[in-house]
């Protein structure tokens, strides 16, 4: 499952590549973006891991890139979250994704996006020490405006499903409930415009 | 294109290599972890209530032509069994460390694994003085929690810690409130109840932490963790299955009637509490309440509940017993000081069965209550719960996972 995950994610981010080259020629032009955000996580209120874990810190990275379309543009981004606890818990995480973000059509100053994507997360628990990569989708809504012709800030909310489902659990460990992650990001964005 | 599809390529085989089967969130959902707190002495089937002992300061204050024989104190002291008995116990935290405490440039935060910051409350009843009511107590089903606590243990919330070898347990017992607690003059007429207050409200009864978790006289007041061990050895395995923490405190059939006396004030302070089997302590001032200090003795252990077996002991007769009598398994090799550190694992002296013993050898011996602490902190003959006697092995065992062996038949004679 995971792998096919990855190819079709791949396979589409390419696809928007080579589209690109097709359509150089006409009004529509490339314009990619790299942008950095940082801001609080959280695990969902209310799901099983916010019985364990606080919120704590988190940042990441992105390169975007526009599709041959206006209102469509595709992503690849990581971070790093940490939680914590009060007792010995904690938890890293690093998400890789690959996503579509949709331009609402908001009449506004302002850049709304929709976001859907899949990818990996590299995740490592304290203090039993376990770690593992497990497949995610990613659920993203974002809000920017323009600082200059360069910069654009703003903030974004991301919602991540991990799934931990396929694993079993252990054997000799009654009562034991596998659980998948559902985990907030919400962060402050500042991107920057690579072309005009 | 091929360069991108071998980056995609490559891609997945890191992916590939990356999935180790390991469960993490589940991991952090699903703690290991047990911790059941037991206020006994023995690990399973413990005797029921027994009648009260009396602290020697006691027995002679109220013998015939002393001062307080026939009067109300006597009278009514003497009337008190655990029927009456009430507590009311807030347990705040169980630490766990490697060393012998934070210092020397480690703070607390960094010296302790905290196993548990789950408060435990456990009283009695939930009715507290002024028509007031134990609100948090009555939440958390105080009540049956303390049956618990004096039976067959009460599990409360912990938490994973990094694995390894701790030496050093710590329990903050916020209180322990034990009731009757009475006032009475000096020529023993009754004068009043004593009251104390918990969870903030009146209750009645006496806080005996205060005396017990400290020794004013051994300058150890103003101790953090005044009940501690620093000489165990408890384990985590290393291993994806649960374990318990059993975490004992000496109270039950442990209970005596003491008497201090406060200087000054005329009054004399009835109250029950452990044994003072460590250090004796007397009437005359109040002074003597600070060698209470470190007479509830408190021991812990690990297991893994689908790792271990049990012995029949019902072959195993006590000779020379005592009072209260037990039946106790040790791990053969290990040291046992029956004034020091309690029983591996123990039943009540009647008892058929030790439960929970990780694969291995075991002694089996008895212990028994023939001693008390009296002036000039020697032990003199008398009962006062606190089994200071042990008989030497009288039968070894090996214990298989998942299985009860039986022990041979054999007589453990207390000296």
């Amino acid at each position: 499952m995971t792998k096919r995950f990855f190819i079709t994610l791949l396979l589409y981010h390419f696809l928007g590549v080579s589209l690109f080259c097709q359509f150089e020629e006409e009004s529509w032009r490339f314009r990619p973006q790299i942008g950095l955000w940082f801001g609080p996580v959280t695990p969902f209120p209310g799901s099983a891991l916010s019985y364990y874990l606080d919120t704590n810190l988190g940042g990441g990275i992105f390169w975007r890139m526009n599709l041959p379309s206006d209102t469509w543009r595709s992503e690849v981004g990581t971070s790093y979250s940490y939680y914590d606890s009060r007792f010995q818990s904690a938890l890293h995480t690093v998400p890789v994704y690959g996503a579509v973000d949709y331009l609402l059509p908001i009449e506004l100053p302002l850049t709304f996006y929709a976001k859907l994507g899949f990818g990996a997360m590299y995740v490592f628990s304290e203090p039993n020490k376990r770690e593992n990569w497990h497949p995610l989708m990613l659920l993203g809504y974002e809000a920017s405006f323009p600082a200059g012709k360069w910069v654009n800030i703003g903030a974004r909310i991301d919602y991540f499903f991990v799934y931990e489902g396929y694993l079993r659990p252990p054997p000799h460990f009654p009562g034991y409930r596998v659980v998948n992650a559902h985990l907030l990001k919400f962060g402050l964005m500042v991107n920057f415009n690579l072309s005009r | 294109m091929r360069r991108e599809k071998l980056l995609a390529y490559l891609y997945l085989l890191l992916m590939a290599l990356g999935c180790t089967g390991e469960l993490v969130f589940s991991d952090l959902a699903n703690p290991r972890a047990r911790l059941v707190l037991k206020g006994t002495y023995e690990t399973n089937d413990p005797y029921g209530w027994l009648p009260f002992f009396n602290d020697d300061a006691y027995d002679s204050l109220v013998a015939p032509g002393q001062p307080l024989h026939n009067t109300d104190f006597h009278t009514q002291t003497l009337s008190h069994g655990p029927q009456h008995l009430e507590w009311y116990i807030d347990l705040a935290e169980v630490r766990l460390g490697q060393g012998s405490g934070p210092g020397g440039g480690r703070d607390a935060e960094d010296y302790w694994e905290f196993f548990s910051r789950q408060r435990l409350l456990l009283c009695s009843r939930y009715d507290a003085l002024q028509d007031k009511e134990l609100k948090s107590c009555r939440q958390e089903e105080g009540l049956a929690k303390l049956e618990a606590f004096f039976g067959e243990g009460v599990e409360i919330k912990a938490n994973d810690v990094l694995v390894g070898t701790y030496n050093h347990l710590a329990l903050y017992y916020r209180k322990i409130i034990t009731n009757p607690a009475l006032l009475f003059s000096d020529t023993g007429s009754f004068l009043s109840q004593s009251t104390a207050i918990f969870e903030n409200r009146g209750v009645r009864g006496t806080d005996i932490a205060e005396r017990y978790q400290y020794s004013a006289l051994g300058g150890n007041a103003t101790l953090l963790f005044p009940l501690e061990r620093k000489d165990l050895k408890l384990n985590i395995p290393d291993e994806n299955r649960p374990y318990v923490l059993e975490v004992r405190t000496f109270l039950k059939n442990n209970i005596n009637r003491h008497i201090i006396r406060v200087g000054g004030l005329g009054t004399t302070v009835y109250f029950l509490g452990p044994a003072d089997f460590r250090i004796n302590h007397r009437y005359n001032t109040l002074l003597e309440s600070g060698r209470l200090g470190g007479n509830i003795l408190m021991d812990g252990r690990i297991y893994q509940p689908g790792k271990v077996g049990a012995v029949d002991v019902s072959l195993i007769t006590i000779a020379g017993g005592g009072a209260v009598n037990y039946k106790a398994a040790i791990p053969l090799g290990d040291s046992f000081d029956p004034q020091k550190q309690l029983a591996y694992a123990a039943t009540r002296g009647d008892g058929m069965e030790i439960r929970n013993l990780p694969p291995g050898s075991y002694e089996i011996l008895a212990l028994c209550d023939k001693k008390r602490r009296a002036t000039g902190d020697v032990l003199e003959a008398g009962f006062d719960g606190f089994p200071e006697t042990a008989s030497p092995p009288c039968a070894q065992v090996t214990i298989t996972e998942g299985s009860t062996v039986i022990s041979p038949p054999a007589t453990c004679s207390c000296p």
